[in-house]
């Protein structure tokens, strides 16, 4: 019998065994769906003493989500930094990502007595008077735009670059200890914005001005000297914008000013700027507001600029052959402008450097897609995205396709010519960044929110280019943002960071001037999610990089001896006054008609050698102070009393004190920095003997 | 060859491998070291290698003296000693005797004795008028353990190890092959 059954199962399933099968499945389906409808889902218990926690702070499960997304515990480490400006600090400020610890507070363009730069210390002081404008010396700084150093576009993590708008220089930063290497004034400039941007290799960092400078035809502008009337029509033949090509030199960490170039540009208020690779290598893209050229003028019956500024519907991006440009300049084709090589305009014109495209409507943001294959432009005042195809404006300078020449006659190419989409995404678009999947994010500023975009191909593979995904609402009125390594061809996703203006109700209130307020967001997932409210109280930062951590190698101790001031081949130069412990020494001799006192010192845990330095009343007083020491964080800090003298020197560092003993007295000094159990007794005297 | 010869060959080749060597390993950590170890160590040719001039920093608070390299004038003899080592089961194929055998031990021996009797001078031999005052003490050549604020693991390395090698093998060719005949 059963082997019968056994043959007949063989020979396939049998109807009735497949009807009872079937329908034995479709009621236990059924019983199982409506057992699952009526009894909930077993919902995971967390431990009483954490759900005790949530309970107390009354926290929601999205605040779990966030704490845990972002919490780093002490002693392991985030995942990028964020190398943020510090606004008007004059500063740039280090945070890690996800926690948004603020890790260092770099002095750049302002006095920074931690640092101890501005304060005394030789090296520092000459940075911030070569920085100066020769008519004051300026230890006021209003950072923008940081930029990070580049290899094949990509960012390599050595050097930080970033600009002062309101004095128009440059400062390089080296990323091995965080500290300015070099500041450049840009000639022919009162200010810039355009952030700096690296071009693919770094030779040149370049950035456009801000609003024009009054240029005297032929020598350019120069501070506290070039002057014209300031009117509607003099502002059109004589003020002039420019954008500079700086080179740098990452061996010995400066700017050189003399393989620079500089392309004079019509008075419009020139803004953003980037420099393209890929596609669009070679190519350098500027945006600008104001092309109405007006100067203002409330009292004297004409509207303020902000409304005379914002009368056109289009104003230019600026698209500039920047190797083409560098070509001019090798055959000799710039005038010598206040120690810079400057394209003129007209030869601009002329040699086909520069060329326009309409761009919406005082436009903000000039950010490229990883493809280098999309220049993104925020309408600011229009709520548009517009995308321009690198691709499509090669085609039409080739096929000379123009609807004609703005006022200087710059031909200005035709919008539907050299676009590829224009997205509506929101009030106030400013700022685009990327992510590793092929979407743009804009910043909109008067909407409040983080929109999301897809971008076309090759970012954008998917079906639905060119088309909002997603919006999040920020706190309170955006800024910049800033994705992992955007604007370079590997950007890394994952976080965002809305640098909003307002902070308003977010934090405890602090009287009447509120922190910023930078919001971290997850666009991990297809939705974005805030994870966290970081207040800066520091300035106004303004726009920030973000960089993967492990692509930063920083020192941790400089070599004995090093003076950090001094790079030669990458590599720190020996201070040429650095001694080791017994070497110490004080001598005094005349140089010229001056007395000069010289000391040699040395400071370890827990004295100064010597301890007490003997001058006489109008005596220079020069002390090579060298920290012998070679253990991590073991940084002594060198300050006298009544002479606004603080001087750090970090493990191995040398450096040279300077100043004129102009008052009689005995002043003490002390380390400043807490170092060791004797600490307090690190100290000395500064006896300044009366003069004859 | 036979096989006492060769025992006695390689016995006094491993003193002359080991010169080249670490003969001891000591680290050091303290709270102001973060997670750093610092390592100090001794060769066989003398040679010391790691960071003594942050030890003496945090040594001199409590009136350790500074560890300089012209003060250990030992370490210049340390080869020699080595020599001697890898000489005694050489002259033991000449004439043998259970004397180059005693020797070849005491010399090994004498290494972590000289080096424990440095230590315990070191920490009893303070500087009077250090800022800080401290009871004597005694670090040892081997072992984990800590004083004040320091974390000390101190280790006799692998150039002893070989010095105690050569004494073994230079011993079994004294009592297998030369005893047993």
């Amino acid at each position: 019998m059963s082997k019968k059954r056994n043959n007949s199962r063989k020979n396939g399933v049998r109807r009735r065994d497949f009807l009872v099968a079937a329908g034995g499945l479709a009621a236990g389906a059924a019983a199982g769906y409506i057992i699952s409808k009526s009894v909930a889902p077993p919902t995971p218990v967390l431990p009483t003493d954490i759900q005790n926690i949530i309970n107390q702070r009354g926290l929601s499960p999205e605040h779990v989500t966030a704490a845990l997304k972002t919490y780093v515990p002490g002693g392991m480490q985030d995942e990028f930094y964020m190398i943020s400006s510090g606004g008007h600090s004059g500063q740039v400020i280090i945070i890690g990502i996800p926690s948004m610890r603020i890790l260092k507070y770099i002095a750049v363009f302002t006095p920074e007595p931690w640092q101890g730069y501005g304060y005394g210390n030789k090296a520092t002081m000459n940075l911030l008077e070569k920085a100066s404008n020769g008519i004051r010396y300026l230890t006021l700084g209003d950072t923008h735009h940081p930029e990070i150093s580049r290899t094949n576009a990509v960012y390599d993590g050595e050097w930080c670059f970033i600009g002062d708008k309101l004095n128009a220089r440059k400062a390089a930063i080296s990323l091995k200890d965080f500290r300015v290497k070099d500041i450049v004034r840009l000639p022919n400039i009162q200010n810039q914005h355009g952030g700096a941007c690296a071009s693919p290799n770094t030779e040149y960092i370049a950035c456009g001005s801000q609003f024009p400078a009054p240029w005297e035809p032929g020598k350019g502008y120069k501070p506290g000297v070039t002057y014209y009337p300031l009117t509607e029509a003099n502002y059109k033949d004589y003020w002039r914008g420019a954008t500079i090509f700086i080179a740098f030199d990452r061996n010995t960490g400066k700017f050189d000013l003399s393989r620079s170039f500089e392309i004079e540009l019509p008075p419009y208020v020139q803004d953003l700027e980037i420099i393209g690779w890929g596609p669009s290598d070679g190519w350098a893209f500027l945006n600008s507001f104001n092309t109405e050229m007006a100067i203002g003028g409330t009292l004297e019956g004409k509207d303020p600029l902000e409304i005379s500024a914002s009368q056109r519907d289009f104003d230019y991006l600026h698209i500039i052959n920047w190797k083409k440009a560098e070509q001019i300049v090798r055959e000799g084709k710039y005038v010598e402008m206040n120690g810079v090589k400057v394209i003129t305009l007209d030869t601009a014109i002329e040699e086909e450097i520069l060329f326009f495209a309409p761009e919406p409507k005082s436009p903000h943001g000039c950010d490229i897609s990883a493809s280098g294959r999309y220049i993104v432009i925020g309408g600011k005042l229009d709520p548009t995205v517009t995308i321009y195809d690198i691709e499509k404006i090669k085609q039409a300078i080739a096929d000379r396709r123009f609807e004609g020449e703005d006022y200087y006659g710059v031909p200005v190419l035709r919008f539907e010519d050299v676009t590829a989409a224009k997205i509506e995404v929101g009030l106030g678009p400013l700022h685009n960044e990327f992510d590793d999947k092929g979407n743009g994010y804009v910043s909109c500023f008067i909407s409040n929110e983080v929109v999301k975009y897809s971008l076309g191909p090759p970012d954008y593979t998917g079906d639905d280019p060119f088309t909002v995904q997603d919006r999040i609402t920020i706190h309170y009125n955006i800024g910049h943002l800033a994705t992992p390594e955007s604007d370079s061809p590997e950007p890394k996703g994952k976080y965002l960071v809305a640098l909003n203006k307002w902070s308003i109700d977010r934090f405890e209130p602090v009287g009447t001037l509120h922190p910023q307020n930078f919001q971290l967001i997850d666009i991990s997932g297809d939705k974005m999610s805030l994870l966290y409210d970081m207040p800066i109280p520091l300035g106004e930062p303004h726009y920030a990089k973000i960089i993967s951590a492990d692509k930063i190698r920083p020192i941790t101790v400089y070599p004995l001896g090093a003076d950090p001031y001094v790079i030669v081949n990458g590599g720190y130069a020996t201070h040429p006054q650095a001694i080791n412990v017994g070497e110490e020494r004080i001598e005094r001799r005349k140089e010229g008609d001056t007395w000069v006192t010289e000391v040699w010192m040395t400071a370890i845990r827990s004295h100064f050698t010597p301890d007490i330095v003997r001058c006489v009343e109008g005596d220079l007083v020069r002390i090579y102070l060298s920290n012998v020491e070679t253990t991590r964080d073991a940084t002594h800090a060198f300050a006298i009393s009544e002479f606004n003298i603080m001087v750090s020197i970090d493990p191995g560092e040398t450096t040279t004190i300077e100043f004129v003993a102009d008052k009689p007295g005995v002043y003490s000094f002390y380390c400043v920095e807490f170092c060791s159990p004797l600490h307090l007794e690190m100290a000395g005297y500064l006896e300044v003997r009366p003069k004859e | 060859m036979d096989r006492y010869t060769i025992l006695k060959i390689i016995s006094g080749v491993l003193p002359i491998i080991s010169i080249f060597l670490p003969l001891w390993y000591i680290s050091f950590n303290a709270p102001m070291f973060g997670q750093q170890w610092l390592d100090i160590y001794v060769y066989g040719n003398g040679h010391i290698d790691g960071p003594l001039h942050q030890i003496n920093i945090a040594n001199h608070y409590v009136g350790l003296k500074d560890i300089t390299l012209e003060q250990l004038w030992e370490l210049k003899y340390l080869p020699y000693l080595f020599l001697a080592i890898a000489a005694v089961p050489l002259i033991s194929l000449v004439k043998e005797s259970w004397i180059w055998i005693a020797a070849h031990l005491g010399l090994v021996l004498s290494i972590p004795v000289y080096i424990q009797v440095w230590l315990y001078n070191f920490g009893h031999d303070l500087q009077a008028g250090a800022a800080i005052e401290i009871e004597p003490f005694t670090p040892y050549v081997f072992g984990y353990y800590q004083i004040a604020n320091f974390k000390i693991l101190a280790v006799l390395h692998v150039g002893f190890w070989l010095l105690v090698a050569s004494f073994i093998l230079s011993f079994v060719a004294y009592w297998r092959f030369y005893k047993a005949e």
